[in-house]
């Protein structure tokens, strides 16, 4: 969970990030309960029509559901659907912006490489 | 209890000044609205008329469609909370409980929770409370009367961070369990920001902006780059500012950025705008 | 069931109001009885106007002390029930209208309180030292005017302070002018000492004493339906 929430970008996307971010991480699995619009409330001070538009797009695009009378829930699959998402994104938002750091830096293939090589799996 | 508040073409002149101008607002009713502007706007006019303080010189303010001036079941449901200085010799509690007179859904409970949490002595006189414990009662008084309508005008003034922490908390919390209409009127926008769920600038009696915050905001991008490509991205979009470092330029564009707009910003840093930044950009000094 | 709003703006002004005029009862009664006490030992005596209806000997008694003392105090108290009152009430979510039916009821329910109290206050003097030789007529129709008095007192200094608010200070000087030909005007009607003559147009010498008190009912209401015109829209200050 995050400590609080910044500027950059509209505060109910922070929250579906931040649900997201805790299922990637496996703080929270498939089947879990998520943190209640009223604890999210306390804990941050906002809105509480900015949580549920938080979790709106999570239910759009599938991630959580609604239990009614009981709460929010992780959906099944949703790891594998993020794991996903994260990995087709991962070329564009890592690899790309290290390739051109890189040829900003005019650093040569084997170069990058040897970087690699030296991390264990 | 209601569905909408709405001002007709609301105009109030004040001996011989404008002081609001052909105002037509229209608010859903149980959502948090924070009201902007810069001091003698014509923020508190504004919700003089909505709490039937005065009537406008034209137009009318209206609840589903009726008038709120002297409506008698409407001026109960609505409260207007200043954070004035009460020179009243009652004990605060006995004060407090002839307010409740006034208002139907007092909740007597909640208030003497609220004054344990505001930490409000319950039997002092009024006239001799300090700022912040002036403050606090106010709050104690607009929260407990669960009115329909809920305006607190700068009702934190006089109260320390950690009180204004409590008050939040309490706003958000009872606005919960009862849903009701409240409006912030506040200057500390940034502090408050997070509660919003619409947006009312007004700026010299007009309104200038009445929307759903995130709507708004996501109207407001700063660019930053080199100064050439900023200038070529930001040709015939509206810049409130722009500022220069070396060569490199921020400029503050407002306006709906399409997706093929954004794609074509490669190279240069597009970040959102603070509420506070874009309010203070769209409104214009006291003249 | 609900109660009126007017109705709980009435009984508040009422116990607001009242609690001053117990006050103002007792201090008065106090400089009563020190005067008398004061006069008995130095052989002065002090004399209050009285309605020319009355006995010789009625101006020393504790009912005339009151009634001309009461006239200013109630005045007083008619101008202090409009600003104050008028914001505390619409601020809680109170009309103008039952803020002024609420003022109407209490002035009225001032006016017999304030006169009950100094008619009880007159028969403990009379039943004590029993040397005031008016008829039960002459004192019952003595009541009745000092109520009525008290009733048109506060109305005007209401009306006064009506007319001051939100106008200007040109405006509000008018009102006091207006304010004090009423006052001379019902004065006149109960045939009291007036500067100037004219304001004995009808006095309660030539005509009978219904004709008199139909006539301050007359005053009464126009100064109630001016009171309500000038407050029916009035701005109270945030």
């Amino acid at each position: 969970m995050r400590l609080t929430f910044d500027d950059t970008k509209p505060i109910f996307q922070q929250i579906a990030e931040m649900i997201e971010d805790d299922i990637v991480n496996g703080v929270l699995k498939d089947g879990d309960q998520i943190p209640s619009t009223n604890q999210l409330v306390a804990h941050y001070k906002i809105n509480p029509a900015t949580i549920l538009k938080g979790f709106n797009q999570l239910v759009d695009s599938g991630i959580v559901y609604k239990k009614r009378g009981v709460g929010m829930f992780v959906a099944d699959g949703a790891f594998e659907m993020l794991r996903n998402r994260r990995i087709s994104q991962f070329q564009q938002q890592y690899i790309e912006p290290l390739i051109a750091e890189a040829k900003k830096l005019g650093m040569t293939k084997e170069e990058i490489q040897k970087m690699f090589d030296s991390y264990e799996r | 209890m209601y569905n909408v508040i709405q001002f007709e073409d609301v105009s109030l002149q004040l001996k011989n000044k404008q002081i609001l101008k052909n105002i037509s607002l229209s608010l859903e009713t149980n959502k948090i609205y924070g009201l902007l502007g810069r001091n003698g706007a014509g923020k508190t006019s504004l919700l003089s008329l909505l709490a039937s303080f005065a009537q406008a010189t034209s137009g009318r303010v209206a609840i589903d469609g009726v008038s709120v001036f002297e409506n008698e079941n409407l001026m109960e449901n609505i409260i207007f909370i200043r954070d004035i200085k009460l020179d009243e010799s009652e004990k605060v509690w006995k004060y407090i409980k002839q307010t409740a007179a006034f208002r139907p859904n007092f909740d007597e409970d909640y208030a003497k929770a609220l004054m344990q949490r505001f930490r409000l002595p319950e039997d002092v006189a009024v006239s001799s409370l300090s700022r912040g414990m002036m403050s606090a009662m106010h709050v104690v008084i607009g929260l407990a009367s669960r009115c329909a309508i809920t305006i607190f005008d700068e009702a934190y003034l006089g109260m320390d961070a950690p009180a204004r922490v409590k008050f939040y908390e309490e706003v958000l919390n009872d606005y919960m369990e009862h849903p009701r209409t409240i409006i912030l009127s506040t200057h500390l926008i940034s502090e408050m920001e997070s509660m919003f769920e619409g947006v009312i600038i007004i700026d010299q009696g007009e309104i200038v902006i009445n929307e759903d915050l995130d709507t708004f905001t996501s109207r407001g991008v700063s660019v930053t780059g080199p100064i050439e490509e900023v200038d070529a991205f930001t040709i015939g979009k509206t810049v409130l500012k722009e500022q220069v470092l070396g060569n490199t330029k921020q400029a503050m564009v407002y306006g709906q950025l399409s997706e093929e707009e954004k794609q074509r910003a490669n190279g240069l840093q597009l970040a959102q705008i603070t509420l506070q930044e874009l309010f203070i950009h769209l409104t214009k000094e006291e003249s | 069931m609900k109660t009126k709003k007017s109705f709980v703006v009435g009984t508040s002004m009422f116990q607001v109001i009242g609690g001053w005029t117990i006050w103002f009862m007792a201090i008065v009664l106090a400089i009563y009885i020190g005067s008398v006490v004061f006069s008995n030992f130095t052989g002065n005596s002090f004399e209050m106007s009285v309605p020319s209806f009355m006995e010789e000997g009625s101006e020393t008694s504790i009912a005339a002390l009151l009634g001309d003392s009461g006239r200013i105090f109630f005045l007083v108290c008619g101008i202090l029930s409009m600003g104050p009152f008028l914001q505390y009430f619409v601020s809680m979510g109170v009309t103008r209208k039952a803020y002024f039916k609420g003022n109407v009821m209490s002035v009225f329910l001032l006016a017999v309180t304030f006169t009950g109290l100094t008619a009880i206050l007159y028969g403990i003097e009379h039943f004590i030292f029993g040397n005031f030789t008016n008829s039960f007529e002459q004192m019952a129709l003595y009541f009745l005017k000092l109520a009525l008095d008290i009733i048109v007192f506060y109305l005007v200094g209401w009306f006064i302070a009506a007319g001051f608010h939100s106008m200007n200070l040109y405006r509000g000087v008018g009102f006091i002018l207006i304010a004090i030909v009423v006052i001379f005007i019902h004065s006149g009607l109960w045939g009291e000492d007036l500067p100037l003559a004219i304001f004995n147009i009808i006095s309660v010498e030539s005509y009978s004493a219904v004709i008199i008190v139909l006539l301050n009912v007359i005053i009464i209401g126009a100064l109630v339906y001016s009171i309500r015109q000038l407050t029916k829209n009035m701005t109270v200050k945030a």
